[in-house]
């Protein structure tokens, strides 16, 4: 069964509502949450149609997940990885760790030189695929709370959002 | 700055009315700092929370993110400075208690709360429960279900993988609950998840029974706290780093062992 955009934007919101109640959020992100992890999981599926591979593919949909969570952070009154960090879910290469470790067994199990090879090479495909793709994601996702400095990190106070500058740093004097 | 901590002065005047007791406001932002932490913040917002709440006190702080405690250094105008430093608990990853500790530390710099009422608050927090455990479990099933689609499995092969993510994630937080190691419940979850997704397998439904197998065990991968471990990196707080990263392998290592004992037993290839 082949999945298409839809689907895929579907479900991604879906997992990532449903991953995110395990982490205990405010009730009030979930819909946010659902919201951005399918659009940014529909991206990363647009680029990985055109083949632009797993890594970039994941920069990007990680990158647009960022900026929407610091966005609709100031809104629903939450530090924005709250809602960025449970969008990202359904992109975690988890079929990669496991695989990875998968690998490892089969290193451990078998003792012929072809098939301990194959393992190993297995172990460590699946090792720098894991271990990038999480890296650029965390890049992806890191960079808009660095651009949107004044926005991200006042999320949370009482007395309204401040008003969004793109590229200013937090020079507020107490 | 490549060391885990970090330190800044401010000018902000101190209320008449207040009596900064520098070993209570140490204690005070030890707790705080180990509870945001151990709530799974990264230590950029542990920091920035931190040090907003210190320049209401008019002093200076170091935190030291360790990997199992926290160390905080206050250090007033009159450069007399209190060190105290608080053990994490394990509560597992709330995002709630992450929102409510940044809110409580802008109302503590904006609204100048006195240190009693910051406390009083803080135990509110620690004290507010965790969504009901049957309907994380549910929605942790619906969820690992849609990643099972998301992979292309089938609706065979869904139905299975709801099954074992609820079956399995319901034993894990029960033994969990009983202080059985979280390494042997996380192997016991990943062998009863993946039984249970043989299931496809076994009756011969569907077309992709190996799907089902395969991401059966992923709700046990520790996605936060292996973002968590790269958001430090960046940040260069390279013990926490550290720590956060080899504690998520670990849990990855068990969910894998689960799996393979699962596979022995079932005997699928």
């Amino acid at each position: 069964m082949e999945l298409n955009i839809f689907e895929d934007i579907i479900f991604g919101a879906i997992a990532s509502i449903g991953f995110a109640t395990i982490s205990n959020p405010p009730i009030k992100v979930l819909p946010a949450c659902g919201i951005i992890a399918g659009i940014g999981h529909g991206v990363r599926f647009s680029l990985l149609h055109y083949q632009a591979g797993l890594v970039l593919g994941s920069l990007v949909g990680a990158f647009v997940i960022g900026f929407m969570a610091v966005y609709a952070s100031g809104r629903v009154k939450c530090p924005a990885e709250s809602i960025s960090f449970p969008a990202l879910l359904p992109m975690i290469p988890g079929m990669y760790a496991y695989r990875m470790v998968e690998a490892l067994v089969g290193c451990l199990t078998y003792s012929e030189e072809a098939t301990f090879l194959h393992n190993l090479y297995l172990f460590s495909y699946n090792m720098m695929t894991t271990v990038s793709v999480i890296l650029v994601m965390v890049v992806g996702i890191t960079a808009p709370l660095f651009i949107l400095k004044r926005l991200s990190f006042q999320a949370t106070r009482p007395d309204g959002t401040p008003t969004t500058t793109l590229f200013r740093t937090d020079r507020r004097k107490p | 700055m490549l060391a885990p901590t970090t330190m800044m002065k401010t000018n902000a005047p101190l209320p008449s009315n207040e009596a900064c007791a520098l070993p209570r406001l140490a204690q005070f932002l030890s707790v705080y700092a180990a509870m945001l932490l151990s709530c799974g913040s990264t230590t950029q917002r542990v920091q920035k929370n931190v040090e907003r709440i210190a320049q209401r006190y008019d002093a200076s702080v170091m935190v030291t993110s360790m990997p199992l405690h926290v160390d905080v250094t206050v250090i007033d105008r009159q450069t007399q400075a209190s060190h105290m430093a608080t053990e994490m608990c394990s509560r597992g990853i709330n995002f709630y208690a992450i929102t409510a500790l940044s809110a409580l530390s802008w109302r503590i710099f904006e609204h100048m709360l006195s240190l009693e009422a910051a406390q009083r608050e803080l135990e509110v927090i620690k004290r507010h429960k965790r969504i009901p455990i049957w309907q994380v479990t549910l929605l942790a099933g619906v969820a690992n279900a849609s990643f099972c689609r998301l992979f292309e499995g089938d609706y065979w092969a869904m139905a299975f993988v709801f099954l074992a993510t609820v079956c399995g994630f319901y034993m894990r937080c029960r033994l969990v609950e009983q202080h059985i190691d979280f390494r042997a419940a996380t192997i016991l979850a990943a062998c009863v998840s993946t039984i249970i997704a043989c299931g496809p397998h076994l009756f011969h439904l569907g077309a992709t029974p190996e799907v089902a197998v395969a991401t059966s065990v992923l709700y046990l991968v520790p996605g936060i706290p292996f973002i968590n471990s790269f958001s430090d990196l960046i940040n260069g707080h390279y013990i926490c780093a550290i720590g956060r990263f080899l504690w998520a392998m670990e849990t990855t290592v068990c969910l894998g062992l689960g799996l393979w004992l699962g596979n022995l037993i079932i005997n699928f290839h």
